[in-house]
């Protein structure tokens, strides 16, 4: 049975994964002035380096035509991004999944980073609110982080990137690292990117935080009222183990499916933090690349985003089960 | 004011809940005492305050419940009421006391094993895992579950009458003097029902466990317990000898209970409807259902009078002196 | 439920007994239509439901269910008496006919109209809806009542009420009333009021045991019946209980071949193990399907 549920799980992701790809080959295929032929046509008369990198790019391009048979085509095409083919960038004639490749780490770096310390500074501060429910200091971070999540990242971002960076000239205005270091597994590199990372990270930490801790506190307050937590109290058990295997432990489950979508969902939900910071992520390559009208690597961006979604919610969904033992798969 | 032979005794307990600033009184004035080694009953139709008395007893009235008045609860002679909330988790809830809860379903934390709910019980009273492990087992089989299969289980795979057979085992795990169960066989089938009652009627004569014993079911209370004591609208109705309640009831609200009881076995002549109606907030609050009233029923409160050493909450019986008095 | 042969005749009383998991509600929604059974058929008027639309017409309206909770049964934002009057206006009426109806209906089954129509489900009891129930499932005007556990979710006071109610409506209305229930005792008295009440006693899917229920109480035949009738918790306690259950710890499997009560019967025999006893007369009014009496 699981294992049959599982097959069935990765297939719909796979699936899921293809079709994004169909719809972006579609958009080029049948968009009215064929962006396919026009960069395929001042591709023949560059003067290209590696001849290699040119048929891989032809090869890529002519599925994108409208040509021939169109699911001939869209199957070609689907079997160039399988491979890793996804063109040659239009401005820079470097291959898209390079650019890609060198960009997604920054975004990681910041997402992850961001998310793991919103996460567990929200959900400590949402449980120690639920337990305080109803006191002045629940009622007060609450205001507080409903009004900070209100407020639209592009703000909050500019806000402290206008204070921090340019009034108090604490920290970098832009960049992953500076100029002057050398780029490598050396200390003032590493110093460097770090001191660079705190205000892209501390903009998205303050985006998620008042999310986790409001969905924190809604869930410990909710299972405060569980009469497992009644009964856990009246057989003595003591209060710190209540707070950690009884409140705790429940409040925070339903949290780890939305920690997981989060994650996938995050690669995309950085371009305004990267766009402000110059973060050279790749969600500032994916501005660039939609105010510049760089087709193939808009388009290798928006399937590795939509990929890093529907692997986010399949892991979500596989791994729930292991940590909490009431999810039985496929029965 | 406690013999050493008085397991419990309650006095002058009130417990309201306070929604939109209305106080709802669920109960009124309860005293009672438990003899050291009986089974004493609570019965008492849905609402009648049984579970409230018994999460009052164990100091769990959370808002909007809230007690009121200065009661009085001694614990074999210990004031439980007055000691510090620490002390009394320490040493006198699952030591002293023990509950079985009524919700069978939800009592468990479903992300736990079964035996990690008794290993968290042990350690919290400083009693280490090793030496708890064999004793959990050993109740586990005593319920009739299968110990070792049934401890590494988890709540969501059991059944309801098989949980409600966990939290029973679970109730006896640092041999308390005093259990207190709220239905705790309602959710049962009738032979588990009838295999579990005798468990606690064995651990009770064995091992001298004072029980009590709350349901709403009075057979069970009729072959359970030694002494009842019947609740309506939050106040005692009557306090009596099992076989004497069951058999010859003071109250008009008991002989109702008792009448309204049919048998397998015995005749069914006696068996009679009940008027139906919500309890009165003035006079007595029975006296919408009560065939026996008289003026008096509709103005004043009756008090809970004595009568060969039992009480009864009835204007009948005014001849005889109020208790305490 | 596995296969069942039953046949109920028109003005009768019958009691199912069982306790969860033995087939009783599964039943009881095959015999209102609610339930298309695996195989074999349902005759309603010696007409196959399920084969005939009309007939299955006819069912759903001539065959009413009392449900055992009384307040879910009931659109808790809806007076009693928008409740009660959905049914009756379906059959045409209207203004002061369908008032007074209403209040008719209410009226028959012991309650004051003026004082329940307006309220919600929330502000009466536990009793006074499951007679709400009633008066709903009588404004069709029934020819059959299927009552599951009635009784079940009410306070032991309120219980003798409904069950006299039934017992009147019967009376009075000549229904074939069908009652389901875990309760030995409560069936008992059910049977001391109307009397000739039929029994069945189910375990497992299966019927094991029919017969007149107030000898089926007092002289139980099958093996499992005597088990419940001897571990029920009587208010008579006359020390006659006796402990019937041989293994210590509970075994909660349940046979799947041969007789479903097999892996708790202390006469268990090889035979048993093996194939499903069938109902069988083993006296005068009784049937019993176990191998101690042959087969
Ligand atoms: N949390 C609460 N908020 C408001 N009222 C409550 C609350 N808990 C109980 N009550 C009220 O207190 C009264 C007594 O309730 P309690 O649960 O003690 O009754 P019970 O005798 O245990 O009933 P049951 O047989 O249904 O378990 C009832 O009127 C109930 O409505
Ligand atoms: S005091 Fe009056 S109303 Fe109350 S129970 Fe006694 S007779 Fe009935
Ligand atoms: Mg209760």
């Amino acid at each position: 049975m699981r294992s049959l549920w599982l097959i069935r799980r990765v297939a719909m992701a796979f699936i899921t994964v293809l079709v994004t790809i169909i719809i972006s080959w579609a958009l080029m295929e049948y968009s009215p002035e064929s962006p396919a032929n026009t960069l395929l046509n001042n591709l023949r008369v560059t003067e290209y380096s590696n001849p290699r990198l040119l048929i891989e790019m032809e090869q890529y391009l002519n599925t994108l035509r409208p040509h021939g048979n169109p699911v001939v085509n869209a199957l070609e095409y689907i079997w160039q991004i399988l491979h890793g083919n996804m063109g040659l960038d239009v401005i820079s004639q470097i291959p898209v999944t390079k650019i890609i490749a060198t960009a997604i780490p920054w975004t990681i770096f910041i997402v992850s980073t961001s998310l793991l310390i919103s996460f567990v500074i929200g959900i400590r501060v949402g449980q120690f609110m639920g337990y305080k429910r109803g006191t002045k200091s629940d009622s007060t971070l609450t205001m507080l982080f409903t009004v900070i999540r209100s407020i639209p990242i592009y703000i909050s971002g500019a806000l402290l990137l206008f204070i921090l960076g340019y009034q108090m000239r604490l920290f970098p205005s832009g960049g992953a690292y500076s100029a002057t270091v050398q780029v490598g597994l050396n200390l003032p590199f590493i110093e460097s990117v770090l001191y660079h990372s705190i205000l892209p990270i501390a903009t998205l930490t303050l985006a998620n935080l008042g999310g986790w801790a409001l969905h924190m506190r809604a869930n410990t307050i909710y299972t405060l009222g569980e009469d497992y937590v009644t009964y856990a109290e009246l057989r003595g058990i003591t209060s710190r183990q209540i707070e950690t295997k009884y409140v705790g432990r429940n409040a925070l489950l339903p949290l780890y499916t939305s920690l997981v979508i989060a994650i996938g969902f995050s690669f995309g939900g950085s371009v305004f933090v990267e766009q402000i910071f110059s973060y050279p992520g790749i969600g500032n390559l994916l501005y660039y690349s939609i105010t510049n009208n760089d087709y193939t690597l808009e388009m290798g961006i928006f399937i590795i985003l939509i990929t890093a979604v529907v692997i986010g919610v399949l892991l979500a969904d596989l791994t729930y089960s292991l940590i909490d033992p009431r999810v039985k798969t496929g029965d | 004011m406690s013999e050493i032979n008085t397991a419990l005794s309650v006095e002058d307990l009130s417990v309201v809940y306070r929604t939109q600033g209305v106080d709802i009184a669920a109960l009124k004035d309860i005293t009672f005492n438990v003899n050291d080694g009986e089974i004493f009953g609570i019965i008492g139709e849905s609402g009648s305050g049984k579970s409230t008395l018994a999460k009052a007893i164990l100091r769990n009235i959370k808002p909007p419940g809230f007690i009121t008045g200065e009661p009085r609860i001694f614990c074999y002679g210990r004031n439980i009421i007055s000691m510090s909330q620490r002390e009394f988790r320490e040493k006198i809830l699952w030591q002293l006391i023990s509950y079985v809860p009524q919700s069978s379903l939800n009592s468990l934390n479903g992300t736990m094993r079964i035996i990690d709910h008794f290993y968290d019980t042990a350690t919290s009273h400083g009693i280490s895992k090793e030496k708890i492990r064999e004793k959990a087992l050993e109740l586990l089989k005593m319920v009739r579950l299968e110990p070792e299969k049934v401890a590494v289980m988890y709540p969501h795979q059991l059944s309801g009458g098989m949980r409600q057979r966990v939290l029973i085992a679970l109730s006896l795990l640092l041999n308390p003097k005093l259990v207190i169960m709220d239905e705790a066989v309602s959710a049962l089938d009738v032979a588990t029902q009838k295999h579990i009652l005798d468990i606690i009627k064995d651990l009770n004569k064995s091992m001298g466990i004072t029980v009590i014993f709350i349901t709403h079911d009075i057979a069970i209370a009729a072959y359970l317990t030694h002494t009842i004591m019947v609740l309506y609208a939050g106040e005692i109705m009557e306090i009596g000898k099992t076989e004497r309640i069951i058999k010859s009831p003071y109250h008009p609200y008991s002989v109702s209970l008792m009448s309204s009881v049919p048998s397998i076995r015995g005749s069914l002549e006696g068996v009679r409807v009940v008027k139906e109606g919500y309890p009165s907030r003035v006079g007595c609050p029975f006296n919408t259902r009560c065939e026996y009233t008289s003026d008096i029923c509709f103005k004043n409160h009756p008090e809970l009078y004595e009568i060969n050493s039992d009480y009864v909450r009835c204007f009948n019986y005014a001849t005889n002196k109020p208790k305490g008095s | 439920m596995k296969k069942i042969n039953l046949d109920i005749n028109e003005g009768e009383s019958l009691a199912i007994i069982g306790e969860s998991g033995a087939g009783k509600t599964t039943l009881g929604r095959v015999l209102v239509g609610l339930q298309r059974p695996d195989a074999g058929e349902y005759l309603y008027d010696n007409i196959n439901v399920w084969k005939n639309r009309r007939a299955m017409k006819r069912l759903r309206k001539e065959v009413q269910y009392i449900y055992q909770d009384p307040i879910s049964s009931l659109n808790p934002s809806k007076t009693i008496y928008e409740s009660m009057s959905f049914p009756l206006r379906k059959q045409g009426l209207r203004g002061d006919a369908l008032r007074e109806r209403v209040s008719e209906l209410l009226k028959e089954v012991g309650l004051n109209a003026g004082e329940v129509e307006s309220r919600y489900p929330s502000q009466l009891s536990g009793g006074q809806l499951q007679r709400v129930n009633i008066a709903r499932a009588l404004s069709v005007n029934p020819r059959v009542l299927i009552a599951d556990e009635p009784v079940t979710m009410l306070d032991a006071s309120y219980r003798i009420g409904i069950i006299d109610l039934l017992v009147r409506l019967k009376k009075e209305r000549n229904l074939t009333l069908v009652f389901i229930t875990h309760d030995l005792a409560i069936s008992r008295y059910l049977d001391y009021r109307i009397s000739g009440v039929r029994g069945i006693v189910m375990y497992g899917g299966i019927i094991v045991e029919r017969g007149d229920l107030n000898s089926l109480i007092k002289n139980p035949r099958h093996p499992y019946s005597q088990y419940l009738v001897n571990s029920t918790i009587d208010i008579v306690n006359d020390g006659e209980l006796q402990s019937v259950s041989k293994s210590n710890v509970e075994n909660i499997t349940r046979a799947e071949i041969g007789c479903p009560y097999s892996t708790h019967c202390p006469f268990v025999m090889e035979k048993c193990k093996e194939k499903e006893p069938l109902l069988m007369k083993i006296e005068e009014n009784r049937e019993v399907a176990c191998y101690i009496y042959g087969g």
